[in-house]
């Protein structure tokens, strides 16, 4: 019970400084992962696939699953309001605040600030997926072979998926569902 | 675009019910796959055109202000929408209405998790998985990049998050300090011209979303 007030209570955090959307939530739960071994890394992205294929808003459905895990069904309700709880104040502030006055310098300089560091952060995550199922490094600092370094299966994969992800930006679902597709025939390990 | 012009003129709007407006966000939430980025289309569908809540201009407003503040863009979103129909109350009933199907949705997905991750096929299809989603989340890297890194100070902060990342310090502090370095930045620099066009709540941006909206 205590780990899910903790959960419930580091969720909060994250919903307090987490901006731009969904995917802003996954350096935090790579975060989590380093100091409370709740899940481990793998799982994490299992959670993101999941929740591209499930309705709803990704960071409410990554919420549930780490909820689920860790506390049950109850336990899940429990961290998902917690984690709105910040940005619940924050808009109920700014749209009344908005009602006075459009457009606040300090607000947007502060904004300003911030953006660049998430998308940072983000792009940390994205490469570290990268690392451990393209790019084998620790593999390669044993035996020193070029072939241990990249898995080519999967770096073909990555090439189809950037270049099918150009393609339909819009939809990310589409990419999903042809992973999915594509992981019945290709054997990666 | 005529029809968001008539419905900025209809001043007099009609009062909605909670249970209505929870209703509407939650067929919003069964239909929302993929990221916040989505639920334009559908509030536009459902809050300007249907019940003539909110003006085009508004709803715009909202998602830009939203993918500047804490929190998830579709949440945010809803919370605008909500409280503009019926103030805190409305915020409530919205934010609830567009989690709840996403919420549902994992409860039952996970009930099942267990009995069928046990196939190797299945763990096949996850690291095929793995590849997806990294290239998703490296696609949203791009599609943030464009309105958030664009001059000096925007690079230098993005470097930095880089780096401290890297070496494993608390993503909390990275967020934190890279807002107060734009609090300090407001203070030494109050005149400076870029920070207006971050994209947060200025007309170039909200115009882009209408454009990619009428597109559809």
């Amino acid at each position: 019970m205590n780990e899910i007030f903790l959960l419930a209570f580091e969720y909060m955090k994250i919903g307090a400084v987490a901006i731009g959307g969904g995917y802003t939530v996954i350096p935090f739960l790579y975060y989590l992962v380093d100091k409370y071994k709740w899940f481990d890394v793998s799982e994490i992205t299992q959670m993101i696939a999941i929740s591209n294929l499930t309705p709803g808003p990704i960071g409410i459905n990554m919420a549930t699953f780490v909820g689920v895990k860790v506390g049950g069904v109850l336990g899940s309700a429990f961290v998902t309001i917690a984690f709105m709880i910040p940005s619940f104040f924050i808009v109920m502030f700014l749209a009344k605040f908005l009602k006075k006055n459009s457009d606040n310098p300090l607000i947007n300089n502060i904004m300003y600030g911030l953006r660049p560091a998430a998308v940072a952060l983000i792009g940390v995550a994205g490469l570290k997926i990268m690392t451990h199922t393209v790019f084998h490094l620790n593999k390669f600092m044993q035996t020193h072979k070029i072939l241990d370094f990249i898995s080519l299966k999967a770096f073909i994969l990555l090439v189809f998926f950037t270049f099918m992800g150009l393609k339909f930006r819009k939809n990310p679902m589409i990419l999903i569902v042809l992973a999915v597709i594509l992981g019945f025939f290709v054997k990666l390990s | 675009m005529q029809q968001n012009c008539n419905s900025k003129t209809n001043d007099k709007m009609k009062k909605i019910s909670l249970l209505k407006l929870f209703w509407i966000f939650f067929k919003i939430g069964l239909v929302l796959f993929g990221g916040g980025y989505a639920i334009l289309p559908f509030l536009k569908a459902e809050m300007v055109d249907k019940e003539k809540i909110c003006t085009m201009e508004e709803v715009t407003n909202y998602y830009a202000l939203s993918q500047c503040i804490p929190g998830l863009v579709a949440g945010n979103v809803s919370m605008f929408s909500g409280y503009k129909a019926r103030g805190i109350a409305g915020a409530l009933a919205a934010v609830f209405g567009v989690c709840l199907p996403a919420y549902l949705a994992i409860v039952i997905v996970f009930a099942f998790i267990n009995a069928i991750m046990g196939y190797p096929f299945i763990q096949n299809i996850f690291e095929v998985l793995d590849i997806a989603v990294c290239i998703l989340i490296l696609l949203t890297v791009l599609e943030l990049w464009e309105f958030s890194i664009f001059d000096k100070f925007t690079s230098f902060i993005f470097v930095s998050a880089l780096v401290t990342s890297v070496i494993k310090i608390s993503p909390f502090i990275i967020v934190i300090s890279a807002g107060i370095l734009g609090l300090l930045r407001h203070f030494v620099f109050p005149k400076s011209k870029s920070a207006k066009s971050c994209g947060c709540s200025n007309n170039e941006n909200t115009n882009n979303n209408e454009g990619e909206i009428n597109n559809e």
